[in-house]
């Protein structure tokens, strides 16, 4: 039994784990634009959903959180609160607390403050307190209009009058509550046990004894009819109205996490007038779910008959409903999806094989043959590409995680910084995601920490006291760029290479130009940070980024304006399993270059237009370009077997003559380089295969795949061997100069 | 010809290796130019025809390219280069066993000459080689029918293949 509730913990944590963002968004949302119903319901369902499976396991915390936080939602919901940004504030900052209790609860956080959760619990409290004060009924009858629910009357004239304690306190006016759950409620791990205990503790402890509980069990089939999951049994309670006693509202605050899966009515007095009842009935009618169980009171010749018929009728019904809402998606563990890949890949190979062979057979003339093996090309290609879309997730689940970061790293390190979330709905692979939240933590901490300056020191630039702090993403070129760029104070070169200095990273007659003293901010044991912060400091941040976006395949750039802040550029690949390549040759060696790096295939004359630099490299001059130029055998030490050399230190096999076949690519930032090939074969999909999994890496290489006969094929790595033809480590100037010739 | 020895000899004293309980280990044996070399069965994968691998840039001279075995990228190695000697000349039956390293499956394919057999090694005759420096090739030595056999030490191999920081003898050949 343990085992099982384990599981349905699990559950509700992973739940948890997908509806604190969707609360996050649906707070995002509301702090820009104005009060959209849906995006206050979502947010509203979502603290609602917490609390109802926290409260199913006992986690009281949690549950007492929860529902204050409910309850100033609610007000929101119904209009009397105005979402301002004080109030979104305050509805951020408590959700972190939310979420804290709910790591609290999965033992995967520390114990959170009593101190905080009292505090936040004020603040949600002000915001309740805030609403103009009203009529309970009025709010019913409000939110009742908001969703649209029909006004249902229930007769319950005829209930059991016989109860001794209802006749023990005659002229005590009572408020009669009477509910019947549904199976779902039990189904839920819920009880009409917990339900009374709620109604119970509406009462003061000394009137207490006097509420009244009878079970209704007029709907108790036979036993050999009774349908074992369904609930049979309603309750009837009476409950004293005091002074300070209940009121409906109360009533419904206890039903409030059942609602969908329990009918309610509450009726005031022992002899309702035909109006009061109608009165009452409307403002109960949110609970009401089933519009089939209206009926006017007086064609039922039993007060109970309403809830037997709709017995049957809501529970199939609402059934129906979740399975609906189940079959919306389904969780897959990720190792079955990872399988799903490899075989996919594997599949390629095969397909590539395949048809490799039958072309090898001469069999490629016959048309039908043709035609088919198209269409299976075709298919693998549009499976890999499904499977593919299996693992692509918006960025948006790392994005929102990181205004936490900015609202923890702005109060602690006390400056005012906003977080602008751009192009959230970019897809990337899993394991991107995955492995993106910890770089990224990292740089918008150093962003708020070193990046924004102070109030003062902004205001006296003439910025805006509050810092921002950009952070987008977007697809380029079959990569994705994420940056983030804050308006603080750019980088202190020169505080930089004294840090450097005396870090002992670069020696102190080293003379660097600005962009390498930029670079140095990545170098291991690296922290400007006068005194160490809470924040940042410990100078494990940027080299830590650095190796993990390397990691993923990526590349970090920086560009650093003084006084008008620092942008920070992550290139990362879509996937890290399939790359649309072309199929070039080299010396004999056929080797892959990402179709997304490549420009253009060109053919240049070696006497007009190659120069020679001074210091023994090339520049090819394309459409008056200059363009630096690579021997790519030379530069991968290709042995020479296969050629016949033509010149004393380069190429291979050149093109016609005096012309040579040159392969324009460019790299991220917009640098670019003129490989020297052979030819060019074939443009194809390519399953990346890891070397470095039985080998070392390799300089220009960044991973391997196997061409349809089986051979290996090397994947160029473009960017590296721009930066080696252009010698520098960074390429921004290169960038700087492709802009300006664009 | 398979050499297959089951011979009792009296254990030797000095530096035994004995990491197997049973005091045996199964070798496969084989030649790689006039030399015979063993490594333990339990680490062979398969043995596949030579096949021409892909060239490698910028690779140490006895890393002889990558071949697909299944999907995945191997590197073969041409032993004789990396041990410092020659293959034998216009041989045809070259091989390529394939080993894997138990923990991190980290695999390789190594180019031989021949395979010559399987046979049973008493630990305790291997004799250690004194090596100055940590890095050695060979991890000792074993005579079996009045021939020595060089028993090769493939931890070193691997990691040199995965460039970790060993003291580089890179430059045999």
């Amino acid at each position: 039994m343990s085992d099982v509730m384990d599981d349905i913990l699990k559950i509700f944590f992973e739940e948890c784990d997908e509806l604190l963002p969707e609360l996050e968004r649906g707070l995002s949302e509301l702090s820009e634009d104005d009060a959209d119903p849906e995006t206050i319901n979502a947010i509203f369902r979502a603290v609602h959903s917490i609390k109802g499976g926290a409260a199913s396991f006992g986690l009281e915390r949690l549950v007492r959180f929860a529902h204050v936080y409910e309850s100033a939602l609610d007000c929101l919901r119904s209009g009397q609160v105005r979402p301002d940004s004080a109030t979104v504030k305050t509805f951020f900052i408590a959700m972190d607390v939310l979420s804290d209790l709910v790591s609290e609860s999965k033992q995967t956080g520390e114990r959170v403050d009593n101190h905080r959760v009292d505090e936040n619990i004020h603040k949600l409290e002000e915001i309740i307190g805030a609403r103009p004060e009203e009529e309970p009924v009025v709010e019913l009858e409000d939110s009742a209009a908001l969703e649209g629910f029909v006004p249902v009357t229930v007769d319950l004239e005829a209930f059991d009058f016989d109860d001794p304690a209802e006749e023990a306190t005659p002229l005590t006016e009572t408020l009669r509550v009477s509910f019947r759950p549904h199976g779902e409620l039990y189904e839920r791990g819920d009880d009409a046990r917990n339900l009374l205990l709620g109604l119970k503790s509406l009462l003061p402890s000394e009137q207490a004894a006097a509420m009244v509980v009878s079970c209704q069990q007029q709907d108790l089939p036979p036993l050999a009819d009774l349908p074992v999951d369904e609930g049979c049994l309603g309750w009837e309670v009476h409950l004293p109205i005091g002074a300070e006693g209940p009121t409906e509202a109360d009533v419904h605050n206890v039903f409030d996490w059942v609602s969908d899966v329990c009918d309610l009515t509450i009726s005031r007095g022992e002899q309702p007038v035909e109006d009061e009842i109608s009165d009452e009935a409307e403002c109960v009618a949110p609970i009401v779910l089933e519009p089939d169980c209206a009926k006017p009171p007086k064609e039922e010749p039993h007060p109970v008959q309403p809830v037997q018929e709709e017995g049957p009728s809501t529970s199939p019904s609402s059934k129906q409903g979740r399975k609906q809402e189940q079959h919306a998606s389904i969780r897959v563990d990720t190792g079955r999806i990872g399988m799903l890949m490899d075989m996919v890949g594997e599949m390629v190979i095969g397909q590539a094989s395949l048809e490799s062979a039958l072309s090898q057979q001469g069999v490629t003339q016959d048309q039908e043959l043709v035609k088919r093996l198209a269409v299976l090309k075709t298919l693998t290609r549009d499976i890999q590409e499904a499977v593919m879309a299996i693992r692509a997730q918006p960025v948006r689940h790392v994005f929102q995680r990181m205004q936490r970061v900015v609202r923890e790293g702005s109060g602690l390190a006390g400056k005012d910084v906003r977080l602008i979330l751009e192009g959230e709905e970019t897809e990337i692979d899993r394991t991107l995601i995955e492995n993106l939240t910890d770089p990224l933590t990292h740089m918008l901490r150093n962003a708020i920490d070193h990046g924004i300056e102070d109030k003062e020191t902004r205001q006296a630039a003439g910025k805006p006291a509050q810092g921002t702090i950009r952070l987008s993403a977007r697809h380029r070129s079959g990569r994705i760029l994420i940056e983030i760029q804050d308006d603080g104070g750019g980088i202190n070169s020169q505080r930089v290479l004294q840090t450097a200095i005396k870090r002992g990273i670069v020696s102190a007659q080293a003379v660097l130009d600005e962009h390498e003293i930029n670079e140095l901010i990545f170098a291991p044991g690296f922290s400007t940070a006068d005194a160490v912060s809470d924040l940042s400091g410990r100078g494990v941040g940027m080299d830590v980024v650095r190796q993990a976006i390397q990691t993923l395949g990526g590349r970090v750039m920086i560009k650093s304006t003084p006084g008008q802040g620092t942008l920070f550029t992550l290139s990362l690949p879509l996937t890290l399993a399939v790359l649309d390549g072309m199929l070039i040759e080299c010396r004999g060696a056929v080797m892959v270059v990402p179709v997304s790096s490549v420009v253009e295939l060109v053919t240049v004359d070696v006497k007009e237009d190659i120069y020679h630099l001074p210091d023994g490299s090339h520049v090819v001059s394309i459409r008056t370009r200059c363009i630096p130029l690579i021997y790519l055998g030379d530069e991968l030490t290709l042995p020479q077997d296969y050629s016949d050399v033509t010149g004393p230190n380069h190429m291979g096999r050149a093109g016609e003559g005096d012309q040579l076949m040159v392969l324009v690519v460019e790299n991220e930032a917009g640098a670019r380089a003129a490989l020297v090939v052979d030819g060019v074969r074939d443009q194809a999909q390519v399953v990346i295969k890891s070397i470095e999994k039985n080998y070392r890496p390799i300089k220009g290489v960044s991973a391997a795949t196997i061409l349809g006969d089986g051979s290996v094929a090397l994947i160029l790595d473009v960017s590296t061997l721009i930066v080696s033809a252009t010698k520098r480590i960074d390429t921004r100037a290169l960038e700087v100069l492709a802009e300006h010739n664009a | 010809m398979p050499v297959t020895t089951n011979r009792q000899a009296p254990s030797k004293e000095t530096g035994v290796v004995a990491h197997a309980p049973t005091g045996k280990e199964q070798m496969i044996i084989f030649t790689v130019g006039e030399q015979r070399y063993c490594i333990p069965i339990l680490r062979i994968r398969e043995i596949r025809e030579f096949e021409a691998p892909t060239y490698l840039p910028h690779c140490p001279a006895y890393v002889e390219g990558a071949i697909n075995i299944r999907g995945n990228i191997v590197t073969v190695v041409n032993l004789a280069r990396y041990l410092g000697t020659e293959m034998q000349e216009g041989n045809e039956r070259r091989v390529v066993i394939i080993i894997e390293d138990s923990t991190s499956r980290t695999t390789c394919g190594l180019l031989v000459d021949s395979v010559i057999g399987i046979t049973d090694i008493i630990l305790d005759e291997i004799q250690p080689i004194s090596v100055d420096g940590g890095a050695a090739e060979l991890s000792g030595l074993v005579s079996i029918d009045e021939r020595v056999i060089r028993i090769l030490q493939l931890d070193t191999l691997l990691a040199r293949l995965l460039g970790a920081n060993l003291i580089h003898t890179d430059g045999v050949s």
